[in-house]
């Protein structure tokens, strides 16, 4: 899987989000969206939901069995959910062994 | 030793049904001035002495150069509502209670994270996200009260749960030792858990701390035996209150908080910087 495809992953996991939560911004979302903090789209509770919905489709679907919300997430200077690119970034990342 | 039992005296002993004061101890060791509380008695009682009675409450708190008597009601009790409001008693914050019964492990989410009792090496950088990471509370609410007077409440409140623990006193850390990210204070009683104060390093969440911190210390509770967890929280912090709904709490008795300030507070903002903190909060241009 590259990143091009986990971007989408993460797009489309935002964005279902969006829809369901009412929100109408949910077409705009692109990989440079700006997901959590002062201009992001998600709240925490939204960013939590995102994540777990990215960690089961890539496990459901692409057999990949990844923790996103633990601690080597938390310790990381810089949060890697802060745009879709970034996060698919840290799933290449985690799949690859590199993650802490 | 730091007294945490507040004395409630009737404010006028001939007038029992005006209500009762007393001295909180605690803020006016953080504040360096007098700090009350108020119990409202019955507004029928209170009404047709008005004037009296905001003199009598006046002079109480000129007699112990109390700055600030806070005063919580129910949303529904219009009448006290206004009384309160013609007593110079201004509105500061709503507080709702949370509850979670019962408290069960299997219908938590998964602990993603380290939690665990904060340890010794954890206490400077706990401290230091206890200044700095509140910016809501009934003094952070009140633009009367300077800001570093509100952090400063935090950081003493943990303070001394970290060095004067009781028997039900916890203090969880999220975070690898000696580099915690966040922390809640939690007492616990029998089998039910108060969850008093908590929060995550604002320059170091990644947007899940608070999420991973709550669930964390829920499952450690469950697994102590806890079986009824409740806290009371500030309706205005919506994403702490979404934390909470999304974690199975329900809220019920919400309670309007409110601050009575001295005429001649030294120590409080002055009123127009206030009026223009205000304004600026609300988007207007302090001169309109």
């Amino acid at each position: 899987m590259d990143k091009a495809q986990l971007v989408e992953i993460v797009v489309a996991a935002v964005r279902d989000y969006a829809a369901a939560a009412g929100g109408g911004q949910a077409s705009e979302v692109s990989g440079s969206t700006v997901l959590f903090g002062p201009r992001g789209v998600l709240d925490s509770i939204g960013l939590v939901s995102v994540l777990v919905a990215v960690e089961q489709e890539l496990g459901e679907t692409h057999g990949l069995a990844i923790s996103l919300m633990d601690d080597r997430a938390m310790s990381r200077e810089r949060s890697p959910f802060r745009t879709p690119e970034s996060l698919a970034d840290y799933v290449l990342d985690l799949a690859r062994g590199s993650g802490s | 030793m730091l007294q945490f039992r507040a004395d409630y005296v009737p404010l006028e002993t001939d007038m029992p049904g005006w209500g009762a004061v007393a001295l909180l101890p605690w803020d006016a060791e953080v504040f360096g001035f007098p700090v009350a509380d108020f119990r409202p008695g019955d507004p029928g009682e209170i009404d047709p002495h008005r004037a009296a009675f905001a003199e009598r409450l006046a002079r109480w708190a000129g007699q112990r150069r109390v700055e600030i008597i806070g005063c919580r009601h129910p949303p529904s009790d219009v009448a006290l509502s206004a009384l309160l409001d013609q007593c110079r008693f201004r509105f500061v914050e709503v507080s709702l209670r949370a509850e979670l019964a019962p408290l069960q492990a299997d219908r938590l989410p998964a602990a993603r994270a380290t939690v665990r009792l904060a340890a010794s090496e954890d206490r400077l950088p706990l401290l230091a996200i206890a200044e700095s990471a509140f910016d809501s509370g009934r003094y952070h609410a009140d633009p009367r009260v300077p800001t570093a007077l509100a952090n400063a409440r935090y950081l003493f409140w943990l303070d001394n749960a970290l060095s004067r623990p009781g028997p039900g006193t916890r203090v969880f850390a999220l975070g690898a030792a000696g580099h915690p990210i966040g922390f809640f204070h939690v007492e616990i009683e029998a089998a039910a858990a108060d969850l008093r104060l908590s929060a995550v390093d604002p320059a170091g969440n990644p947007g899940i701390a608070g999420f991973a911190l709550y669930a964390g210390v829920l499952q450690a509770l469950a697994s102590e035996g806890v079986r009824r967890v409740s806290a009371r929280l500030t309706a205005t912090n919506t994403a702490v209150v979404n934390l909470y709904a999304a974690l199975g709490f329900r809220f019920s008795e919400p309670e309007i908080v409110r601050h009575w300030h001295s005429t001649t507070a030294p120590h409080l903002v002055p009123l127009e910087p206030a009026a223009a903190a205000l304004a600026q909060a609300h988007g207007q241009s302090p001169a309109r």
